[in-house]
């Protein structure tokens, strides 16, 4: 499962340099799938869909802080634990219904952002 | 309300809360944007609390120096208009709190009657300056920090150039390489030093620039190993002018200069500032140190005769509370002050202690403490005895015992759980079980309730940030556990690494697994920051993960400390900087404000006020049509260049040359009589272009 950023979100940043895989951004803040990957020129995500990786994206919400859902792998291949939620102050960095991945798929996802 | 106007004898300062006054009375009557009210308020001390209806007031005493006369008053204050409490700040102020608006005026004047202000206090402008309460008296310093912190002081507040900046702005002056002012974690941040230049001991200063605490902590960077006393004013200006151009205006979160310096870098950086050279109000500006020179005075009082009845703890005392000064014979007591808190009835009492014994003078401290200076030997049994009554004797002054916290989940909006509570608990279990630390200076305890830091807490060499869990559908107080911190001097410094988040009721737990650690595995010679490198980040994270379980909670973790119900979240949003809304309308009337004081400071003959007017005209005016196209206005130097490209490339603002070269003049120029008016007349002009193409768009609508 990728994290969510629930609407408890209270703006503070903290989880925004925690965040191996650059998919954290700022509520209204334009966010590429270059930044902080290796992710160059014309991409295939694992989904299928085809995209360009230097291209601004629209912000996922205008209000809080958000996660790009194909950037993140919960860590894995980082850290024990997703660094989001071990540091956010509200607890409101939590598993996301929507977007399921099995431990797999996550370590597939992170050689894919990370080009190993 | 009244009876204060015929009181204030400086008329800068009377406009000043005579507008205070009136904006009140505008804000009530519904006559005044909210928004601005506030951030108009904020640069005046007035700042919001957790209890609705009522203000906490910041009082900005630079450096933290107060003497008897004015630790009077700010009681006198407290009481009449607070609730006879003082709270000293990380940054040297005074708050005091449960202040009711209507009353901030009168309030204000009677501050103003022993020179205290509230202007700037809070808000977007430069914050009080703070200096190494050491300043001037320790053995190890080149010289007093003191003169350069107070002069830092005048020359910006109500400076023309720093009132709307994007974001607050915070100098500190350390007096030693020990920088126990914390120059790594400032916007501007000194250290004194001398060099020889031509034979002589010339007084400078290492600068470091652009760091920070927060959610987001940045350490500074040096820009200057050795900078002349003669340019600390015109630097501080420089920077002050780039950051107010140049920094984020509309993301609140990525406002402070910090990151302004991370995305540019610290040489392009440099370069505008260098840029600004023409403009500046002093290319040098040498400062007057001698009134902080002159000889130390006492007034001649019979000295009582003392009988000391606890000569061991007296010993003790003197030994963890006492600071010999440079002056021969003279020394330093350090009052430990539980939280910062303290009281107006105790407040009197030391003020009349320092004023009659001592040299009538006291410094707040970084710590939340009191340090009396100029106390002669033969006086300590006295000052010892005295303070003893006033229960101002507590061992341990700035050791592990002394810990930091800033108000937290009591009076601020921001707080997530408590502070003050678990700190009060900490103290308690470092003094009973672990006593051995109430003389150690090295390892510091700090706790902030919320990632603001502004109770220090991720520099720390132990620190304690509140949090909340989840557990199910109910919330329970937790405290994010961080180590690793610290000041390493010259500035350099660390900023710790979080570890864990356990519930709040374990903080305890997790302070004691700590220092049972390091009492079992620390080397002999191994200071505390070594032993947690050498065992690293991992090791810590699982030697207190079992405390964050949250399988096993019962009824009392889901009280926080200090309380006696359950926890309630309840985070309210920060107002330091107030969020501005952009009416195109509002903006254009305050163009028309902003010429009128151009006009108002050309006539006074200030010329860089006048011209730092003129150019917040124009990059107003520019503003409004930008907003009114709902094209980005981030910051002024987006707002210049957006302009161009939207209004003036394809002529529909007609100008004879771009619009970044008519407002860059002020770049170009020195600031003289004959620049200040053509500026003026270019904003004037500029302005009634703009205003008039913006009454045809809106007719045509």
């Amino acid at each position: 499962m990728a994290i969510i950023i629930t609407d408890e979100c209270i703006n503070c940043g903290a989880c925004e340099p925690e965040c191996p895989n650059t998919a954290i951004y700022e509520g209204a803040a334009d966010w590429k799938y270059s930044e902080g990957t290796s992710l160059k020129g014309d991409i295939s995500l694992l989904s299928g869909s085809k995209i360009e990786a230097d291209t601004a994206q629209e912000p996922i919400s205008d209000e809080f802080y958000f996660i790009a859902p194909d950037k993140c792998t919960e860590c894995i291949g980082f850290h024990e634990e997703p660094q989001c939620a071990a540091v956010c102050p509200v607890d409101c960095c939590v598993p996301d219904d929507e977007y399921v991945e099995t431990e797999e798929e996550l370590l597939a996802k992170q050689q894919f952002l990370h080009n190993q | 309300m009244q009876s204060f106007r015929s009181e204030i004898e400086n008329p800068i300062v009377e406009k000043d809360i005579l507008e205070l006054e009136r904006k009140i009375q505008l804000f009530k009557e519904g006559k005044i944007d909210e928004e601005r009210f506030r951030s108009l308020r904020l640069a005046r001390g007035v700042y919001g609390q957790r209890q609705f209806g009522v203000q906490m007031i910041r009082i900005k005493l630079p450096y933290g120096k107060v003497t008897s006369e004015q630790l009077h008053r700010i009681a006198n204050v407290s009481d009449e208009y607070s609730r006879g409490r003082l709270h000293i700040t990380t940054r040297q102020d005074i708050q005091i709190h449960h202040v009711s608006l209507d009353r901030t005026p009168e309030l204000w004047a009677q501050l103003e009657k022993d020179d205290i202000t509230l202007r700037e206090a809070c808000g977007n402008a430069v914050r009080n300056i703070t200096a190494s309460e050491t300043a001037g008296i320790d053995v190890n310093e080149p010289f007093d920090v003191s003169p350069y912190a107070h002069a830092t002081f005048q020359f910006f507040l109500r400076n023309t150039i720093c009132q709307e900046m994007g974001r607050k702005f915070k100098i500190s002056f350390s007096g030693t390489d020990e920088d126990t002012a914390i120059s790594f974690m400032h916007d501007l941040g000194f250290i004194a030093k001398y060099k020889l230049i031509n034979g002589q001991r010339i007084k400078g200063f290492k600068v470091l620039l652009a760091g920070g605490l927060g959610s987001q902590p940045r350490h500074a960077d040096v820009i200057y190993e050795f900078l002349e006393e003669q340019f600390l004013i015109p630097t501080i200006e420089g920077v002050l002018r780039v950051f107010d151009r140049y920094g984020e205006r509309n993301k609140r979160a990525k406002a402070r200069l910090k990151f302004l310096v991370k995305e540019m870098g610290i040489p392009a950086f440099l370069e505008l500032v260098a840029q600004e050279k023409q403009a500046l109000a002093y290319a040098t500006y040498p400062i007057d140190t001698t009134s902080f020179e002159q000889e130390i005075t006492f007034q001649e009082n019979e000295i009582p005769a003392i009988s000391i009845e606890d000569p061991e703890n007296f010993e003790a005392w003197k030994n963890t509370n006492v600071i010999k000064q440079k002056q021969v014979g003279l020394f330093a007591i350090g009052i430990k002050v539980l939280l910062g808190d303290f009281y107006t009835d105790k407040a009197r009492l030391l003020a009349d202690l320092v004023k009659k014994y001592a040299a009538n003078e006291i410094r707040l401290t970084l710590r939340q403490n009191i340090l009396i200076r100029h106390v002669k030997e033969e006086l300590l049994p006295l000052f010892y005895v005295e303070l003893a009554q006033l229960g101002f004797t507590e061992l341990g002054y700035n050791s592990t015992s002394d810990i930091t916290a800033c108000p937290g989940t009591d009076t601020c909006n921001l707080g997530i759980s408590s502070s003050t509570g678990i700190a009060v608990e900490l103290e308690r279990i470092v003094k009973e079980e672990y006593p051995e630390y109430i003389n150690n200076k090295e390892i510091a305890i700090k706790i902030s309730g919320c990632m603001n830091a502004c109770g220090q807490h991720n520099m720390a060499h132990i620190g304690f940030q509140g949090m909340s869990i989840k557990v199910g559908s109910l919330q329970a107080p937790a405290l994010q556990v961080l180590i690793g911190g610290g000041i390493l001097g010259n500035g350099k410094g660390r900023f710790s690494d979080k570890l864990v988040k356990v519930p709040s009721k374990r903080g305890p737990e997790a302070l004691r697994l700590l220092l049972n650690d390091l009492e079992d595995n620390q080397l002999e010679d191994e200071n505390f920051l070594e032993y947690y490198d050498r065992k690293g980040k991992i090791y810590f994270y699982d030697l207190l993960k079992p405390l964050s379980d949250i399988s096993n909670l019962d009824k009392s973790d889901f009280i926080d400390w200090g309380h006696d119900e359950n926890y309630v979240k309840a985070i309210g949003i920060g107002e330091c900087a107030g969020v501005v809304i952009d009416l195109i309308a509002t903006l254009l009337f305050e163009s028309e404000e902003k010429l009128t004081h151009a006009k108002e400071a050309l006539i006074a003959n200030q010329l860089s006020d006048s011209i730092y007017h003129s150019y917040t005209a124009l990059v107003n005016t520019a503003k409004a049509l930008l907003t009114s196209e709902g094209i980005k206005t981030n910051t002024q130097a987006g707002i210049i260049q957006n302009f161009d490209t939207h209004f003036v490339a394809n002529n529909t603002i007609q100008l004879s040359t771009t619009f970044a070269a008519l407002i860059y003049q002020i770049k170009e120029e020195k600031p003289s009589k004959i620049f200040a008016e053509s500026y003026l007349a270019d904003a004037a002009t500029f302005y009634k272009k703009v205003d008039v193409f913006r009454k045809n768009v809106v007719s045509h609508v």
